[in-house]
Parts: structure tokens; sequence; C-alpha cells
């Protein structure tokens, strides 16, 4: 790698929030995100020469991530059966209409913040869940519970760390 | 009694919802789950914007817990599937004149790092397997062993104590040994050779000495290995260069001097020297007594060659005896013995019977000694080497299998059975650069593909010895295990079950269909003498039973 590769992807990895938060935004499936940002950055360090990487990058980037999200969309959506593609679509419509910038970056920060704050028990299930990888039918054996009690238990825990990372981001403390 | 009072359908509804959105996360829902859950939305606006928060959430906790997805921890080593995102993503960016492989490894490395640093992200979470997976995979120390010594030949061998038991090849830490029967070669690092007989117990100390509690045992040390010292309870004998054994038992030692000359350090006398033809018995408390060495008494090295090599014999003709038996196998679909190859043959038969899976094609690799000498064997070294077949049918459950002797995990995906490209319900089957086996399997009709990964199975020590590998992929019970040496290793639950199309696929390689150009260059590196493959599951005790015979090749 050159040192103008090298700088490129110092820039890059000063903004990855940035593009993670547009890429889930115009390409918001299941895993699409990620590959939407490893796309974006195979292609901003492969042109790093054409860019003028000491003016702000966030235009570029935009672009850049639109464009990536859109071709991978429509390559994804592509293989999906109808009803799921309708589905896919219809989410992702919403998440388009959504007027508020991405702040991935800064989101994450109070993710961070509120899971610290999370109850043992809460923790434990999002521990599991997230990071032993367990599926809910597993935790459901672990805990002695049903799948679906799993299922809807981690769905109020994102709902309240939502409203955590919400109030936190507004200069709020970060409870839960 | 009390019981739960039943849900309301308020309720009910609810719970469906958080149901269907688990199901849209995982990209596990059905075409009728997305029928219902677009209904809902288009019903209820606020379920849009749950929905949305919903999956954003998660893929932060998927990206902060490093688990599950991706983001950068697989930008360093996978993608979508998990795997080969960056070699998917290489190919998409062939337009580029320069190398995104040569752009990767420094870059992502840069980034990663970064990452890590500037989002806190290794103290966002209590640290488990996945973070020191990572750490290690990551991590610039030189791994370092304390061996001293391998195992070089066995003959019949069983040892006191399962836990500590030793194959072939099986690198030797210091500590002790217990065999309880049969016959070991132990060559020391110093080039020094031991063949301990059972029962015995010898410790090994250093890579130039030993210390035998009790038992017989015959040693021979080249010029590299003067000074070997063995250790009894009633002195010690070193070696100046010689053969010699070495009875120990409750009543006292005897040494025997075959060839050349010992010290022998008594506890109770002086030191003094034996030399050729010469023994000497040595009590706790008596001086010592010499008399004529008795070479026929102790299995020399030469002696446990030619035993080992009729065990090796027998061996390999319980192996060929079994063979018949596996073919007829009716789920079996292929099984590639790697025997009868004539120099330049470029056919491997499928010895499967009644399958639809013809010959593979052999390109590159080279035909080898395998398990046992005369057993054939395909040696992968060249990026090239590869063995290409055509499965040309769809399977919901499967068993692949093989053995396996890695000479080295030198790249990110080390290829044992790889379907062409990725496409919708293929399977990878590989070892991972940090000695972990992974199984993946390519999405279809929504869903997303998984890796199923193993613990770390190659360590260093496990390089250059036969290994029988074997990953089932049960629709049925939905798990997937892997297996070494016929045990299980692990097991992680099938997160999305259907028909699975395995198609064009090559052993040793990997072909990406979507490019001409270029393509990753995931290799195999080693030997492989067997591979087989079912349309079922095996059972564990029928993976014990075609791992069972063991791999004890002294051809190396």
């Amino acid at each position: 790698m050159n040192r103008e590769e090298a700088h490129a992807a110092q820039v890059f990895m000063a903004h990855h929030g940035f593009v993670m938060g547009l890429a889930l935004k115009h390409a918001p499936w299941p895993g699409l995100a990620e590959d939407v940002l490893q796309q974006v950055f195979l292609e901003f360090i492969s042109k790093a020469g054409r860019w003028d990487l000491d003016s702000d990058p966030k235009p570029l980037l935009a672009t850049m991530t639109r464009l990536v999200a859109q071709r991978y969309w429509r390559e994804r959506s592509r293989e999906m059966p109808e009803m799921m593609r309708k589905l896919a679509d219809h989410v992702r419509m919403l998440a388009e209409e959504r007027t508020a910038p991405a702040r991935y970056e800064e989101e994450t920060d109070a993710l961070r913040r509120c899971l610290e704050k999370l109850p043992e028990k809460s923790r434990s299930l999002i521990d599991m869940y997230y990071y032993a990888d367990l599926s809910t039918a597993e935790i459901a054996s672990q805990t002695g519970t049903r799948a679906d009690t799993v299922c809807r238990a981690i769905c109020r825990l994102r709902e309240k760390l939502r409203i955590c990372i919400n109030r936190a981001t507004r200069g709020g403390e970060a409870y839960v | 009694m009390s019981s739960a009072p039943e849900p309301s359908d308020a309720e009910r509804s609810i719970d469906e919802v958080d149901v269907l959105i688990e199901r849209y996360l995982t990209g596990t829902l059905t075409s009728d789950d997305a029928e219902i859950l677009l209904k809902r939305l288009e019903a209820d606006p606020d379920l849009g914007k749950n929905i949305l928060d919903q999956f954003y959430i998660d893929a932060m906790l998927k990206s902060s817990c490093g688990s599950r997805t991706r983001v950068f921890d697989d930008l360093s080593r996978s993608g979508r599937s998990g795997e080969g995102a960056f070699e998917r993503v290489s190919k998409r960016v062939g337009r580029f004149k320069r190398s995104a492989r040569a752009i990767s490894a420094a870059c992502f490395a840069i980034v990663v790092g970064a990452i890590v640093l500037s989002t806190g992200a290794a103290r966002f979470w209590p640290r488990g397997d996945r973070s020191r997976e990572a750490a290690q995979s990551v991590s610039l120390v030189e791994p370092t062993t304390a061996s001293v010594a391998v195992l070089a030949r066995s003959v019949d061998a069983t040892w006191s104590d399962p836990s500590r038991s030793y194959d072939v090849g099986s690198p030797l830490n210091p500590g002790g040994l217990r065999l309880k029967s049969g016959l070991v070669e132990i060559e020391f690092y110093s080039g020094a050779r031991v063949v301990l007989e059972g029962p015995g117990e010898l410790e090994l100390r250093s890579s130039l000495e030993a210390y035998c509690k009790s038992g017989r045992l015959s040693a021979e040390t080249p010029p590299s290995a003067r000074g070997f010292r063995i250790g009894t309870p009633n002195g010690a004998v070193v070696d100046l260069g010689t053969e010699f054994g070495l009875d120990v038992t409750g009543a006292g030692s005897e040494v025997h001097v075959f060839k050349g000359e010992v010290e022998l350090h008594a506890d109770s006398t002086p030191k003094r020297s034996l030399k050729e033809g010469e023994a000497a018995a040595i009590g706790k408390k008596t001086s010592v007594r010499v008399f004529s060495a008795n070479p026929t008494a102790f299995n020399t090295p030469a002696m446990i060659r030619s035993k080992s090599a009729a065990a090796l014999k027998r061996q390999f003709e319980a192996w060929r005896s079994a063979s018949a038996r596996w073919n007829s196998d009716p789920s079996l679909l292929a099984r590639f013995d790697i025997e009868g190859l004539a120099p330049g043959d470029r056919t491997l038969l499928n010895r499967a019977e009644g399958s639809p899976i013809g010959p593979a094609t052999i390109v590159g690799c080279g035909r080898v000694d395998g398990r046992w000498p005369g057993k054939g064997a395909l040696e992968f070294r060249g990026v090239g080497d590869r063995v290409r077949l055509e499965v040309p049918c769809e399977i919901s459950s499967f068993t692949f299998a093989a053995w396996v002797r890695v000479n080295g995990l030198d790249r990110r995906f080390n290829s044992l059975f790889m379907s062409d490209d990725f496409k919708p319900g293929a399977t990878h089957w590989q070892i991972l650069h940090d000695g972990r086996i992974r199984l993946g399997v390519a999405g279809r009709n929504g869903s997303v593909s998984v890796d199923y990964d193993s613990p770390v199975v190659f360590t260093p020590e496990r390089l250059g010895r036969w290994v029988h590998l074997a990953v089932v992929f049960d629709s049925d019970k939905r798990q997937v295990i892997h297996y070494v040496d016929g045990r299980t290793v692990g097991s992680r639950p099938v997160r999305n079950v259907f028909p699975l199309r395995v198609g064009s696929a090559e052993i040793g390689n990997w072909s990406s269909a979507a490019r001409v150009d270029r393509s990753p260059i995931r290799h195999y590196s080693g030997r492989i003498d067997e591979f087989s493959f079912y349309r079922r599951a095996l059972e564990e005790a029928e993976i014990g039973a075609i791992s069972g015979l063991e791999a004890n090749s002294d051809d190396s």
C-alpha cells in the first residue's frame, strides 16, 4: 500500500460511522449494509489518487455509498422471492423517507453507555444473543422459557436501548 | 394451582410482530411471513418506525459485540456470508487497475485497528471467545512451543491415562509419559532416539535429558546428541555416542551397552564408564555389578521400525477390507480414495456405488504416499492444484469427511471442499488461517448466508500429522457438527434450512466463476488421501468408524 492509499484508508476510517449510517439507510436489509461499507471502502481506496483528501470527504462518501447501496440492493433483491422483494422495498422506502441525519457513530457511542446501564439479566440476554451468537431457541432452552418469549424480550430490550440512545444523544443521561 | 392468564388478542398481535421482526433481522423470514409483515407495515405507520429502529439497534449491537455480523471484524476476514466478502468485493472492483488484494491486508489492518481504538469497541463488552480469537488472529506475537521431542512411531501402544495419550507425530512437551503396553519410539529434538516398551514411565525433561521411573527402553544417540542423559531411581546414564538399553525395576536398574560407551553415574558408587558389550546392574545401596550385555532383550529403533511397518501394513489391509462396505452405502455420493493411480493419471475414480457423481479430474497435484506406505494420496502444493468434480443433485443434509495432512495454513481461507463461486445454496468447507474449520452455506430464497465455525483445531502441533476431519449438516436436527479424529469438536445450530446445491466444486481449491482475470488464492497446502461425501447426516458412531483406523504413517 502506498502513502496515498494509506492516507485514504485513514480518511475513510475517520468517517466509517458516517458511511455505515448511510448504508443502513439506503440498504436496510440484514447484512447488506456491511457489504456496502466494504465495497465503498475498496472503491474509495482503489481510486485514492483521484480524491482531494484534504477537503471534506463526506459528500463524496455519501454519493459513493448511495450508488453502491443502490447497486447492491438491485442485485440482492433480484434474488428474492416476490413477496420478500416487496417487503424489502417497502422497508427501504420507509428508511429513505426518514429525514433524520445518519448519526451512527454518535449513536454507537451512546449505545455503549446504555449497555453499561442495563440490568444484569438484560445484559446476559444481549450477551447470549449478540455475543455468544445463540439463537432465540437456544437461549430459550438454556433459560427454561419459550423462544417467542426470548424474541419478545430482545425486541423490548432494543426498544429500551433506542429510547436510551435518543435520550443520551440529546444531552440527557443514558439510563435504561 | 394458578395458571398464567391467557394473553389478549392485542398482546398476541404484538408477540407475532416481534417474532416477524426477529425473523426479518436474522434473515429467516419466509415468504408467508413477509406477506404478513408487509400488510402490518402498510396498515400501521408506527410499526414502520419500530422496524427501522429495531434494524438500526440490531445492526449497532451486531457490530459492537463483534458477533453475528461483521462490519470491521469481518472486513478483515470475511463478509456477507461471513466468508469471502473481501474476495467477493475484490471481484467487483476488478475494473480498477490496482489489485484490491494488495491493498486489502494493510488497509484492513489499519482500519480494523484504528476502528477498535476510535470506537472503543475493545472496551465495549466483556471479552469472549470471539474477541479472543480476533485478538489471536491479529497478534504479532510469534507462536512458541515447549516441546522437546516427537512421537515418531508406535506399535500397539496403549497409554495408562487415555486423556494423556499420543499419536504418531505428536510433539511431546516436558513431562511424564505412561505407556501401558506396546512400543513407542521417541525422537528427541537433539537427535537422540528412545524406544520405550510398555509398561513403562518416562519423564521428558529436555531435548537432552529424560528420566526413566520404570520400564525398559533402548536408546540411540548420534553425535549431535552426545551427552544425552537418562536418569533412573538408582543413578543416571550419560551417553557418549552409542546405543544402549536400560531396564528399570523396583529392584534396581540394568544398563546394557550395545555400541560405543556410556558413563554410569550410580548413586552408590563413583562415576565409571561402561563399554560396548558390557552391562551393569545398579542397586540402591549395592555396588555396581558388571556382566555381559544382552542386546536381544531390548527393542531397538531398528526393530520398532520393522514392527511398525508390519503394523501399518495390517492397518492398510483393514482399511482396504472396510472400503468395500463403505462404498456400498446407498447414501454415499462420492468417495475418492486415491488408490490405483498410475503415474500421469489425471482422473480420480469415484468409488461410491450407484452415485450420480462421476469421476473427478486432477489438476496440478501429484500422487504421493498417504497414511500408510503404498497408500495413495494427493499432494496440494501450488496455487493451481485442485481436484474438480460435478455434483448434479440437491441435498438437504450431508456429511463431508477427509483424511488430511496439513502442511501449513498459508492462506486466509484454505480450501477443503468448495463449491465454485458462492451461489445460492452452495457450500464451502475450509480451514481458516487461525486454525478453525468453517462450513459456509450460501443463503438462498432470501435467507442470509451463514458460517458454521469450529473452535481452533489446527494448532501448530497438529500440522504435518494425519487428521481425520468431518462436518455434518443435519437439516432435521438443525445442527452442524464438526468432528476431528472421530470426536465432536463443536456444533452450531442451523439457522436456515433450504435445498443445498454443491454444483461444480473442487477439493483443495476454489474457483471463482464470476471472474476470469483474477481469482482469490485459497489453495490448500498439504496432502489428502481420502475424501467422502454422503447425502445424509452421519451419526457420531459412524464418523468414529470411518475415522477409527489410526493414521500411523511414518512416511515423512
